[in-house]
């Protein structure tokens, strides 16, 4: 244990630098921090009034915004060493596309957005199947991912998504009307797995009145042989 | 282009308000201050940065909304830390419902203005709806920075404050939600995330700075219809630049007088004590040496703006973007 008493400096006068020439010699300014009041120790703490305080105070925000900028900039430059590979748009098949994909979102007066063209009908997670007791387990199988095209016909965006139970038969399936949970919203009820001709395989069509009110609306997809639950299909439907 | 872009944002702000029970407590007082009007600034701002570079208005609406919904959440923020007592010309929203339901609403609405935020990947892609939430992100923590150096400033009775000191918060409490994040994001719907925003980020502080400044001298001026309470700002004891200009120019004594006052809660402060205040701004003509500064903050945001929308094609949205500088500083 060391009893000697600790030798203490002084708090130093400045706080914080000294960004204004003006104030170089003039009473220290303190800093945004919670100073606390210091007595007042001269009669006028500002050498004179600003002789232009418009060419002064523009002169000092552009000195508070550069040196904020500054600061951004050091910033980003800490967290982010790695030189970005910077692309050339001119013959980037992917920056070409990007922009067309863009542009004909914006003109469309008709927004047919299919925001999700294939998907990939998910295995239900055995943990949620076992809460929801109503899909059977995979019991540790990976089983066979099935992939369906969606067909949206719709003036404004829409976000649709299906999850069926895992080797579900497509070719029998019938969605019953969407409904949403807010009061008062119609149903939708032009929601239908039609056969794709030529491909032989089953899309989902999905049409939008286009009175339809925004909100989600959630159905489920039964077997139509059977009647029971094969899995559900939501819509989102925007402004 | 404030009306029109103003009434569209309402409209569709609306539609983010749920109308389900409970109303009287919570529901009704998150639309209490949408429906008092407002200026309408920011949205308008967001809107006509996208539309200035050619993109639909639709495309900006939802952050629009969102940027009206926040702003109006963090004022009844303010009002409860302030101990304002007056908002668009009626009683504020925690003098009217009490503190606990006024805190918990501005809660709710800060929290639903996420929703257009999101919805935003629907119509403009989830790339630039990110983008747009990363910008939020900044925003608010800048605000929430800017506030607390307001609020310490008070709390801590500093006096010691200087015009440096008074811009940095002003940048962080104002200008990034009040103008900087309205048109960072406008121009980044309107250009795909294709500019550099630091011109922006100027302009946004020139103008936001002139705009606060004018806020504050029309707290001393204004008449009813300013819609805030006459003096409020001294009651309060905010630390505006022609408090800080008066404290700075005043003698020994008077300073000795001004930290005693600014030390005392709203509560403890006196009429005879505000109207000395006032007297004091008024011996060092402190509101005109604010005006003067404001003025050339509006001037250099117009130096910004013409550097920044020099490339881009004439419309009604850049001249819009152009006059409310001046728009600003003179308003009544």
């Amino acid at each position: 244990m060391n009893d000697r008493k600790r030798l203490r400096r002084a708090d130093p006068a400045r706080t914080a630098p000294i960004r204004d020439f003006a104030k170089l010699y003039s009473r220290p300014e303190t800093t945004n921090g919670a100073a606390a009041a210091k007595p007042f120790t001269s009669e006028k703490p500002r050498p004179a009034a600003a002789a232009n305080p418009l060419a002064e105070g523009v002169e000092l925000a552009y000195s508070v915004i550069e040196s904020y900028i500054a600061e951004g900039r050091r910033t980003a430059e800490g967290l982010s060493t790695e030189p970005y590979a910077t692309r050339t748009s001119n013959g980037n098949l992917q920056d070409i596309l990007e922009r067309m994909l863009r542009f004909q979102a914006e003109i469309l007066p008709l927004w047919v957005e299919v925001l999700a063209t294939l998907v990939k009908v998910e295995p239900l997670r055995n943990g949620h199947a076992a809460v929801a007791g109503a899909w059977p387990h995979t019991n540790g199988k990976n089983p066979r991912r099935t992939a369906m095209p969606i067909e949206v016909a719709s003036i404004r965006p829409v976000q649709v998504s299906v999850e069926l139970v895992p080797n579900s038969d497509t070719q029998s399936l019938v969605a019953l009307a969407l409904s949403s949970i807010a009061p008062g919203k119609p149903a939708l009820t032009q929601v239908s797995f039609v056969r794709d001709k030529g491909k032989g395989r089953v899309k989902l069509r999905v049409q939008i009145p286009d009175k339809q009110p925004p909100g989600t609306y959630a159905g489920a997809v039964v077997d139509r042989v059977s009647g029971e639950a094969r899995g559900t299909l939501s819509v989102r439907l925007g402004d | 282009m404030l009306r029109e872009y103003g009434e569209l944002t309402r409209a569709a702000l609306a539609k983010y308000l749920p109308s389900r029970e409970p109303r009287r407590y919570l529901y009704d007082l998150l639309s209490d201050y949408p429906q008092r009007g407002g200026k309408m600034m920011r949205p308008s701002m967001c809107i006509a940065a996208a539309r200035m570079f050619g993109a639909p208005l639709e495309n900006a609406m939802n952050t629009a909304v969102a940027i009206e919904m926040l702003h109006n959440a963090l004022l009844i923020h303010d009002d409860i830390e302030d101990g304002s007592e007056k908002r668009r010309g009626r009683p504020t929203l925690h003098v009217l419902h009490g503190v606990p339901l006024a805190l918990n609403a501005g809660d709710t609405l800060a929290l639903l203005s996420l929703q257009p935020l999101l919805d935003n990947r629907l119509r403009i892609g989830e790339r630039l709806a990110l983008r747009i939430i990363e910008e939020a992100e900044r925003m608010a923590q800048e605000s929430a920075e800017g506030q607390a150096i307001e609020l310490g400033w008070r709390r801590y009775n500093t006096t010691q404050i200087g015009d440096a000191d008074y811009l940095e918060m002003v940048l962080k409490k104002t200008c990034w939600l009040g103008t900087i994040f309205p048109i960072r994001v406008g121009a980044l719907i309107g250009s795909h995330d294709s500019v550099d925003l630091d011109p922006f980020l100027r302009y946004g502080f020139f103008l936001g700075a002139a705009f606060q400044i004018q806020d504050d001298l029309l707290n001393l001026v204004a008449d009813e219809g300013y819609g805030k309470e006459l003096n409020g700002d001294l009651w309060e004891g905010k630390r505006t630049l022609i408090l800080i200009h008066a404290i700075a120019e005043s003698t020994l004594s008077e300073r000795e007088r001004l930290s005693k006052i600014l030390r005392k809660t709203r509560e403890e402060r006196t009429l005879s004590e505000v109207g000395w205040m006032r007297k004091l701004i008024d011996k060092y003509e402190s509101t005109r040496y604010a005006r003067r500064i404001a003025q050339g903050l509006a001037g250099a945001a117009l130096h910004e703006y013409s550097l920044l929308s020099s490339g881009l094609p004439d419309s009604r949205d850049k001249t819009f973007l152009e006059h409310i500088v001046t728009w600003v500083i003179e308003r009544n």
